[in-house]
Parts: structure tokens; sequence; C-alpha cells
């Protein structure tokens, strides 16, 4: 399993979880609500999960109320991701990447 | 059955292709391999008894062989042949009398008169075949009369002609005429023998043959009364005009002017055949087009995808339709938590509140497999004890294999044991956290932690939506092969298929000429396949849901429920593979080509002629008539076509006259050449003046029907 970073990006306009995907990175906003911002990187991230399980190791070291949440939020979020990987290859829906000669 | 009458076994004349000569085994190897029933051995200027005696008994069951001798006479200074056929249960005296004309002398140049002929086996009641015209050598007409004038019966002699064409012309001007194979090699007797006359009446015999020769009326009704007929009467035109017919299971043709209630009579037969419990319909020429006939446009057309093995999918498009959004955890609610300061200090040292909740769906699901397992195996155990089985299989075997049935859901029942408390283990767990975290919320005042972020259900449901777009997608993508229905044959332009297209609507396919089949519009069919297209490109997208209300809106969307109601049809005639518009006269052809070939006992048809070409009824039509009398079916035809009514020999010949504001029934047949008055208010009437005089190309009918050895 691939382990992913995530960081904390603190701004004075606004805070985010940076989570590392495939090949951009996403912003979960934790200084507004905003579900449809919370939907899009689901979104992001099943379409990463096809392709390989992984796992968030959150990257952080100020111990103040981000981190905190941050810590609990990918605590949940990798087990429902390897709970979602496991669904994803029951139903046939990862996507086998084919060995390449060199 | 065939009859032959000209065949020789032998190479007798120094000039006969050493072809001729067969032996037993083989002649018996090739004689049944044809329709050939009567043949008539005939060598030149020789019998041989041992042979005729060894082929007879190797064919007899299923061939009459006659002896017979093929005579170089010589009348009027030239050379003729004449055939001497006798009746098989006199062939040692047949054989006694050639012997004695043809003792000492030489073959080739071996030469009889006919007084000398008549001398040797005037006697015996013998059939003489005169080579006729173009059968060479050929005895003239004066020759002929002279054999007539001295044997007792000339109804006995009979012209030879060169083929069936000869041979119809000669018929048609009075002459009994025939034709045989004057086989030359045997190895090509199979395929000569197609050609060779039809006997259109069994004959049974050599006696039976003769007494035909001279129709015999009381010979034809004997054999005529062995087919099975039933006597029927009909009321057309009331009551007080009952007629009363012997209907043929053979060719039954109803002839006369028009006006003269044939069709009436025949539709009176259809409901009189429908009232003892049969399903007929008289067939009318040019009562409807092929189009109306193949439906082409579809209007009693209906068909499922899942006739071809394609999913309706009908879950799938359900779903689809009502299908929500999941809603995911707020991340305000982590906020809340963690922006308040745990004091309590019985809440700080409770580390339940800390346990994640576990997922319940996996366990859930497990057990359920384990659930299906266990049902189709009870299903299977309940099967076992079925009737059918326990008379088939032995007891033993069925008790081993209850055995071993009980110990496999002995087994399953303790997984799934199992697997149900590790499912209810997760959710009183999760149920425990949950009030846990619920209680300490109350008491401290601290929002409660949420349990989860929402993704793993957010996750399912669009792997859900997914899972049943691409199970749609997949049967609206799905080719499905043309349906072909034979039509008929147009003759030499080929055979014509009604070929219906299929296709399902999956939003790309634009073809003016396809038509939907299910009660629905062109319109949103094609909108439902773009709509799901979209849908398909926008799963893990915001706009997912904007697609599926899109969808939603669509007109008349509520009539789509399955895949099948998205299906297009085009149907149309081929013809070689290319699409073909049949004109009327093509389309009467292929119609009445289904009526008769359609598998049925009665067939009941006024004027199949109409529209049609001559070429047409004798190649297509007739064939078809004669296959059906020989399989025993009623075939009752109304007719002005002498093709029809001449060329088919039908048993029963009925013809309707108008004279003299009346109307008369008369029957007959070809057999006896006569017609008569059913209640006997008028004169015999002779069949074949008044065929040739009423039908359509009768003259050309007569002249033509040498193949057909019956009048």
């Amino acid at each position: 399993m691939e382990t992913k970073k995530a960081t904390i990006k603190r701004q004075e306009q606004q805070t985010s979880l940076v989570l590392e995907g495939n090949n951009n990175t996403f912003e979960i906003i934790l200084t507004e609500d905003s579900p449809n911002n919370v939907k899009h990187v689901f979104n992001n991230l099943l379409q990463d999960l096809k392709k390989g399980l992984f796992k968030f190791e959150l990257q952080d070291d100020k111990q103040d109320m981000f981190h905190h949440i941050c810590e609990e939020y990918l605590k949940q979020l990798n087990a429902e991701i390897e709970t979602i990987y496991l669904e994803l290859e029951e139903f046939e829906l990862t996507e086998t990447i084919e060995d390449e000669d060199f | 059955m065939k009859i032959d009458i000209h065949v020789h076994t032998k190479k007798i004349k120094t000039g006969d292709a050493p072809t001729r000569e067969v032996t037993p085994e083989k002649f018996n190897d090739v004689i049944r391999l044809t329709d050939v029933n009567i043949l008539a051995i005939t060598n030149h200027n020789h019998f041989d008894l041992d042979q005729y005696n060894k082929i007879s008994e190797l064919v007899n069951d299923v061939c009459q062989i006659w002896p017979g001798i093929e005579l170089d006479v010589f009348e009027n200074g030239k050379r003729a042949h004449l055939l001497v056929i006798a009746n098989p249960k006199i062939a040692i005296t047949f054989n006694q009398r050639c012997q004695a004309i043809l003792e000492s002398k030489n073959v080739n140049t071996f030469t009889i008169s006919i007084v000398d002929t008549i001398k040797a086996f005037g006697d015996l009641d013998c059939i003489y075949i005169a080579h006729y015209m173009n059968k060479t050598p050929n005895l003239g007409d004066e020759e002929i009369e002279m054999l007539s004038t001295l044997i007792s019966n000339p109804k006995r002699i009979i012209k030879e002609a060169a083929n069936s064409i000869s041979a119809g012309i000669f018929i048609s001007h009075g002459h009994n005429s025939i034709y045989g194979s004057d086989i030359h090699n045997w190895d090509d007797y199979q395929e000569i023998s197609k050609g060779l006359p039809d006997l259109r009446l069994p004959v049974d015999s050599f006696e039976q043959f003769c007494f035909l020769l001279e129709k015999d009326e009381a010979t034809i009704d004997t054999v005529l009364n062995r087919k099975v007929k039933d006597n029927i009467t009909v009321t057309p035109f009331g009551i007080a005009e009952a007629i009363t017919l012997d209907i043929y299971n053979d060719i039954n043709i109803f002839f006369g002017s028009k006006g003269t209630g044939k069709t009436d009579i025949l539709k009176s037969l259809s409901e009189y055949f429908n009232s003892i419990g049969h399903k007929t319909n008289v067939y009318m020429s040019n009562n409807k087009h092929l189009d109306e006939a193949f439906d082409l446009r579809g209007t009693n057309f209906n068909i499922d995808v899942s006739e071809f093995g394609v999913d309706e999918c009908t879950e799938e498009i359900e779903f689809i339709k009502n299908v929500t959004e999941v809603g995911i955890t707020s991340l305000g609610k982590y906020k809340q938590h963690f922006s308040e300061e745990e004091t309590n200090r019985i809440a700080q040292k409770l580390k339940i509140k800390t346990i994640n909740f576990i997922d319940e769906e996996n366990p859930k699901r497990r057990v359920s497999e384990i659930e299906n397992v266990i049902k189709n195996f009870k299903k299977f155990a309940l099967y076992t004890s079925d009737l059918d089985v326990e008379q088939l299989v032995s007891q033993d075997l069925l008790d081993e294999l209850n055995i071993l049935l009980e110990k496999i859901l002995s087994q399953l029942k303790n997984k799934i044991d199992d697997k149900l408390v590790d499912a209810q283990s997760i959710k009183l767990l999760n149920q425990i956290v949950n009030i846990f975290n619920t209680e300490i919320a109350k008491k401290t005042g601290i929002p409660q932690k949420p349990t989860t972020t929402g993704f793993a259900e957010y996750a399912r449901n669009r792997i859900r939506i997914e899972r049943a777009v691409y199970k749609l997608i997949t049967s609206i993508n799905v080719t499905v092969d043309p349906i072909e229905d034979y039509a008929g044959n147009l003759g030499e332009k080929g055979d014509l298929y009604c070929r219906t297209n299929l296709k399902v609507q999956n939003g790309t396919f634009v073809n003016g000429a396809f038509a939907p089949i299910k009660n629905i519009n062109k319109t949103p069919q094609k909108e439902f396949g773009l709509k799901l297209n979209s849908i398909s490109n926008h799963i893990y997208s915001n706009e997912l849901f904007e697609k599926i209300a899109e969808l939603n809106q669509i007109e008349d969307v509520e009539y789509i429920r399955t895949v099948s109601e998205l299906l297009l049809f085009n149907r149309h005639f081929i013809l070689n593979g290319k699409a073909y518009s049949p004109s009327n006269g093509e389309s009467s052809m292929i119609l009445l080509h289904k009526e008769l070939t359609d598998d049925k006992e009665i067939y009941l048809i006024d004027e199949p002629e109409k529209s049609l070409g001559n070429d047409y009824i004798n190649d297509v039509i007739v064939p078809i008539i004669k296959e059906k009398a020989l399989l025993g079916k009623k075939v009752i035809i109304a007719t002005h076509d002498a093709n029809i009514a001449v060329r088919t020999l039908p048993y029963n010949s009925i013809y309707r006259l108008h004279e003299n504001g009346l109307y008369y029934t008369l029957t007959g047949n070809p057999f006896f050449n006569k017609l008569k008055c059913i209640n006997g208010t008028k004169e015999d009437l002779d069949w074949k003046e008044i065929s040739m005089k009423t039908l359509e190309g009768g003259r050309a009918a007569f002249g033509e029907r040498g193949k057909i050895y019956g009048n």
C-alpha cells in the first residue's frame, strides 16, 4: 500500500488539509463548511483509488486544533479508503496498469 | 411413381453401346435410387428369361418388371422398331414365343413383319409401343393402322415419342403416347429417370395399366376410391341448391366461366371445414400486398431485447432515475468538537470514545453471500426429492448425496454463524461507541466527535451508480443480428427474404428509416441514450446529479422502464443480399408461394393465377401443388388457368356451368375424361373438350402434357 503525504496549509484567509493525489494535490478547506469542496476531493480520491490502495500520513508538527482535526479526519478517512478499495476490487472496478516492456 | 417402358439391359446388336449391359445386382442398386415403379426390359431382338427372373426377384419390393422385346419390324420396304411388352404373369410363354421367332437368327440382321409379329404374340394380350415420328426408326401411320387392324384391342397400341414434349403433342391430338429412357449408359440412369413420365394414378399391375389405357371407368373409380375423400354437402346458394361433392385428399379443381359461383363454393367449403374443427380460410389472390402480409410497418411487431440475451436492466433504470446524493460529514462538526477543551475528568478517562467506527457493510455482505449459497443448496436438496429424480436415480445414490448435502449445509451454517457474530459484534461496538459519545457530549457539553468522514457511503453510492450505468450502457450498445424470414421464391431472380434490422438507441444512432417498436417516440429514446452517456462521463464529478436530473426531465421518460423501450426496427425485403421492393406481380407470387408452403391439411385457393406468369405457375406453383397432393393434403383450387387445372391432372375436376339461366355442377376427372352432373340434370360432358374451351391456355396445356402419363 502506498503512503501519501498529507499536510496542513495554514494561511491568513483559510486553512486547508492538502492531500497528495496521483497527479495533483487536493485541498480540503478546514475553515469553511463546503460539502462540494469535500465531494470534489472524494471524487478524485475515488478515481485514484481505482489505480491502487493508498493511505495518508499527516506531516505536521504544530499541535493546534487543525492538527487534531486532520489527525482524526485522516484516521477515519484511511479506514474508509481501505474498505472502499476492497469493494472496488470485489466489483472489478479497479484499473489494472499493464506491465510495460522496457 | 414413374414408368419406363423402354429399357435395355444387354448389348445385343453390334451397334449397341457396351454400357447398356447391366448386372442384376447393379440394376437393383440403381433402380432403388430412382422413383421408377414400373419398368419394361426391351432388349433388341432378344429376351433373356434368366436375367428377367433374377432382376424381378431382386427389385420386386420396389419395382414391377415387365417382360418385353424391341423388334426390328420390316414393313412396306422399311425397317422400324416396335416394342412388345407382355404381362409378367406369362413371362415364360412370352419367352417361348421370342425364342421361336429368334431361333437361329442373327440379331443384327433379324427383321419381322407386322403380320408375323401378331402371329407370334397376338394371343398374349401384349402392349405394342411403336417408335413414332421423330423416334426413329419409326413406324408410319399406315403401318400402325395395319397393326391396329390385326390386334383384337387397338387401344393396346401406344406411340413412343422421343421426349415428353413430343408425347404431349401426340396426346393432344388424341393419340396414346409415351416415352421411355431407351437407356444407353446405366451410370446415367438415376439422372435420366427424373425426366421419365409420372403415373398420376397408382398402377398395381400390368392388367390395371391396360384398363387405364382404355380409360375404363370402373378401374379408374377403383383406383380413385382408394384415395381418402370426404363427401361434403354445402349450401352456398341456399338450401334449395345444396351441392354435394367428393373432396379428395388430393387436387380438387373448380373451373368454369366467371360468375358461376366458384368462390362462393370455396367459402362454403371453408365454413364447413371450420365447423368440424379445422382452421381454414380461402386464399384470395391480390387481396393484400406483401408489405402488409409481412407487416413491414411493424403494426403487430413486438420483440424484447431479452430474446437476444440482452439484459433489460429494469432495476438499473429504476435506480438511476431515483438515486439521490449521499451526504458527507460536515467539517464543521470536527471543528466544533476539537474547538472545545475537554475538562471532564471521567470523560478524559473513557478511552471507548476514541474507538473509530468500523465499517458494517462488508461483514453484512459476507453474511448475505453465504445466505445465497445456503439458499441454492437447500433448493438443490429439495430438487433431489423430486419424484422424477427419484424415478431416475437409485435410492442408494440419493441417500449418499443427501448425506453429503447435509454435511455441506452444516458447514455453511457454521460459517454463517461466525460471520453473523462478526457482523453483530461490529454493529454492537458501533452502537456502544455512539452511545458513549452521545452521553459524553450531553454531560460535557462538548459536541460529539464525528465517527465517519462520510467517504465510504459517498463512494458506495457512486460505485452503485457506476455499476448500474455500466450495465445499462453495455446493454444499449449491444449489436443485435437482423432477423431474416424467408418470403418466397422469385423464380430466376432468386429467393426473397424479409429482413428486420434491430438497433437499441444508444444516443448516437441516426437513421430515419428506423422506428420504435414500443409505444414511445424516437426523441425520448435518443435523449435517454445521450443523457445516459453524459451521466457515465460524470460519475466522479460534482455535476453527476445535475446530469441525472436532466435524464429525469426528458419528456415521456417514465415510459422508458427497460432497454426494450429503446429498441428501433427497420423492416424491408432483400434479394441476393440487397434491399428490394417487390412489384405487385411479385407480391402475388410470394404470397401464393407462402400460402402453399405453410403446413396445412386443407388449402383453399381462389384464382392463384391472378397477376402471375405462366412460367412461375408451371415451374414453382404446380410442383408445390403436386407435392401437397402426394402428401395427402386437400388442395381445393378455383381457377381459370389450364396450367393448374390440366397439368396437375386433378383427381377431382368440378365444373360450374351457367346455361339458359340455370347453374349446373359437374364432376369428373382427366382419367375417364368425363364430367357428370351431380344431380343428373345435365348430360355428361367431355372433360378435355370443356377444359380446352373454358380454361385460359387450355390447348397449349394439353399440348405439353406428355410428362404426365395419365390420360
